[in-house]
C-alpha cells in the first residue's frame, strides 16, 4: 500500500477526488447559468480534465505543507486518507477497493478507448491510403468548393472509395482531407450530402482533429480516473454539437442533417461480420449501442431544434466565477 | 442585476454551500465509524481514556517560553498507536514544541525530516539511563531545530524543536 502513501498516490487519489467536486460544480453552473452554446458547454468540460490534473502541483508550489499532518487533520475541508483508512468489517481495506477502481477503470480505459482509437486511426490510414480510389464526381466537388468558400477555408481534397459502408471521415490534422464511400453517397440524396461535408468542413474550420488529440493526451494521463472517461465522452460530443451548429448556419436545414445521421445510426456497422470470436463480438456490439445512443443524443436535438439557435455570447464572468470557486474549495481537498 | 441574475446567482452560492457541507459531513463520518483513528483531542486525559493508553508521555518540566497544555493534541490507535502534542510559544501562536509517541514497531517518521534543509551533527546522549540520539540541523526558514528521540521497550518518543538542545534534553529527563 505505499502506493498510496507516496506523493504519487497522493496525486492519484486528489487527481480523482477534485475530478469528482469539479464535475459537481462544472455541471451544476451549466444548469444554472443555462448554458446552452455547446462551445461554451466544451469549455466548461474541458476544465474538468484540465484543472484537476494541474491543481495538486500548483497547491504544493503555493504550500508545501498541504500534505501535512496537521493541513489535514486542522485545515482541510475533506481528508480522502480519513476514507483509505478505514476497514469494512475490520478486515477488508478501503484502500484496496480504491485500488480496484483505479486499476478497473485503467483497464476500462484500455479496452473500450486505446484499442477502438489505435483500430479506428489504422482503418483511416487504410482508407486514406490504400482504399479502392474512384474517379471524383464534379458534384461533390462544386458541393464542397462553394462550401469551404462560406466558411472561408481552403477547399480540401474529396478521394471516393469504393465501400459498401456509410463512411465519412476527415484526416490530418493541418492537412485535411476527406474521404466518403461509395456506399455512403448511394445512400444520400443531394441535401444530405451537403449536411454531411458541411459537417466535415465544420471539423476542419475547428482543427477537431488535433483538439481531440491534445483532450485526448490529457485523457490519457487521467487514465485511472472514471470521471475523466465520462467527460471526455461528453466533450466529444459537444464537438459534435458545434459542428452540428455551423452545419445549420451554412444549410439552414436541421432536419436534413439528422436525416443524415440516421444514415449512420441505421447501419449495423462491420461489428457482426468481424472475426475474432464472441467476446469480440460482445465488445463490438457493447461500442456500436453507445455509438448509436451517442448518435440517437444528436438527432433528437436536430429533430426538436432544440439549443441549435442558442448563440449567445460567452459569459467570462460566470465562467471565471465557477473556475475559481473549484479551484478555493479544492484546495481544501486533500 | 435582473431579477433572474440575482435567483442564479443565489442557486450556485446556495449549490456551492450543500457541496461544502457534505464534504464536511463526509469528513466527520470516517471518525464516526472508526473510533481510533487519528483525530484530534481536547486534552490529554480524553486521548489517554479514548484510546485506553496506559500510559502518555508529558513532560513536567518547561522552559518559561512553552505554554501549558498542548495547543494541539492529535491521537489514533489504529493502524499503530500513535499521541502528537504541539506546544505553542507563550503569547503567541508559533509552534515551539512537538512531542511524538508512538508504537516502537511503527514505520513513521516525523513532519521534522522532511523540514530539515541539512543536518549538521548528530551525536548519542543520555537520558537518565536511556540512551538517546540528539540531531541538530538547519531547518526551513534557516532556523536551528533540534531532535530527540529515544524509545522503550513500548513506544518510541520523539520531541522536536527549535529550544537549545540543553533545553530539550532537561524537558525529555522531565519526561521519564
Amino acid at each position: 500500500m505505499w502506493l498510496l502513501n507516496s506523493p504519487i498516490g497522493s496525486y492519484l487519489v486528489q487527481n480523482i477526488i477534485h475530478s469528482f467536486i469539479t464535475i459537481l460544480i462544472i455541471e451544476r453552473a451549466i444548469r444554472i447559468w443555462d448554458i446552452r452554446n455547446p462551445l461554451a458547454l466544451f469549455r466548461y468540460r474541458l476544465m474538468t480534465l484540465i484543472l484537476p490534473i494541474s491543481m495538486f502541483p500548483l497547491y504544493s508550489l503555493v504550500n508545501q505543507h498541504r500534505g501535512s499532518l496537521q493541513f489535514r487533520e486542522q485545515t482541510a475541508l475533506f481528508s480522502m486518507n480519513r476514507w483509505l483508512g478505514l476497514e469494512l468489517w475490520d478486515m477488508v481495506p478501503l484502500r484496496l477497493l480504491f485500488l480496484l477502481i483505479l486499476g478497473s477503470t485503467a483497464a476500462v480505459f484500455f479496452m473500450q478507448e486505446i484499442i477502438p482509437i489505435v483500430r479506428d486511426y489504422g482503418r483511416k490510414d487504410t482508407i486514406a491510403s490504400g482504399g479502392q480510389q474512384l474517379p471524383p464526381d464534379p458534384a461533390i466537388d462544386a458541393m464542397v468548393t462553394e462550401l469551404s468558400e462560406t466558411l472561408g477555408i481552403e477547399k480540401p481534397p474529396v478521394s471516393i472509395i469504393k465501400d459498401q459502408g456509410p463512411v465519412i471521415v476527415t484526416t490530418g490534422s493541418r492537412n485535411h482531407s476527406i474521404i466518403i464511400s461509395s456506399g455512403l453517397l448511394n445512400k444520400l440524396d443531394t441535401e444530405q450530402c451537403r449536411c454531411a461535408l458541411a459537417h466535415e468542413l465544420a471539423h476542419i474550420v475547428r482543427r477537431s482533429n488535433a483538439t481531440t488529440w491534445i483532450v485526448f493526451i490529457v485523457r490519457i494521463l487521467m487514465f485511472f480516473n472514471p470521471i475523466a472517461l465520462i467527460v471526455f465522452r461528453k466533450i466529444v460530443q459537444d464537438d459534435e454539437h458545434i459542428c452540428d451548429d455551423i452545419t445549420i448556419s451554412l444549410t439552414k436545414k436541421p432536419q436534413v442533417l439528422a436525416s443524415t445521421l440516421k444514415v449512420f445510426y441505421a447501419s449495423p456497422g462491420e461489428s457482426k461480420q468481424a472475426p475474432g470470436g464472441r467476446i469480440r463480438a460482445i465488445k463490438d456490439e457493447i461500442w456500436q449501442h453507445s455509438h448509436n445512443l451517442l448518435l440517437m443524443e444528436r438527432i433528437t436535438r436536430l429533430e426538436q431544434n432544440s439549443d441549435t439557435a442558442h448563440n449567445s455570447s460567452f459569459k467570462w464572468g460566470a465562467f471565471l466565477v465557477t473556475i475559481s470557486v473549484i479551484v478555493i474549495i479544492n484546495y481544501f481537498v486533500v | 442585476m435582473k431579477k433572474r441574475t440575482w435567483y442564479r446567482v443565489f442557486s450556485f452560492v446556495f449549490s456551492v454551500l450543500i457541496i461544502l457541507g457534505v464534504l464536511k459531513l463526509l469528513n466527520w463520518v470516517p471518525l464516526a465509524i472508526q473510533k481510533e483513528d487519528l483525530r484530534k483531542y481536547r486534552t490529554i486525559e480524553e486521548v489517554q481514556s479514548r484510546l485506553q493508553l496506559r500510559e502518555v508521555f508529558i513532560p513536567s518540566y518547561f522552559p518559561e517560553e512553552i505554554s501549558w497544555p498542548p495547543a494541539q493534541i492529535f491521537g489514533q490507535k489504529k493502524p499503530f498507536v500513535l499521541v502528537i502534542m504541539h506546544f505553542m510559544q507563550t503569547g503567541t501562536r508559533d509552534p515551539v514544541l512537538s512531542i511524538y509517541q508512538t508504537d516502537v514497531r511503527a514505520d513513521f517518521t516525523p513532519p521534522f525530516d522532511t523540514d530539515i534543509l541539512y543536518k549538521k551533527k548528530q551525536s548519542s546522549v543520555f537520558i537518565k539511563d536511556r540512551e538517546g540520539i540528539l540531531e541538530t540541523a538547519v531547518c526551513r526558514r534557516r532556523e536551528i531545530c533540534n531532535k530527540l528521540s529515544w524509545r522503550n521497550e513500548q513506544f518510541s518518543i520523539i520531541l522536536l524543536s527549535h529550544l537549545h538542545s540543553n533545553e530539550l534534553l532537561k524537558i525529555a529527563e522531565s519526561m521519564l
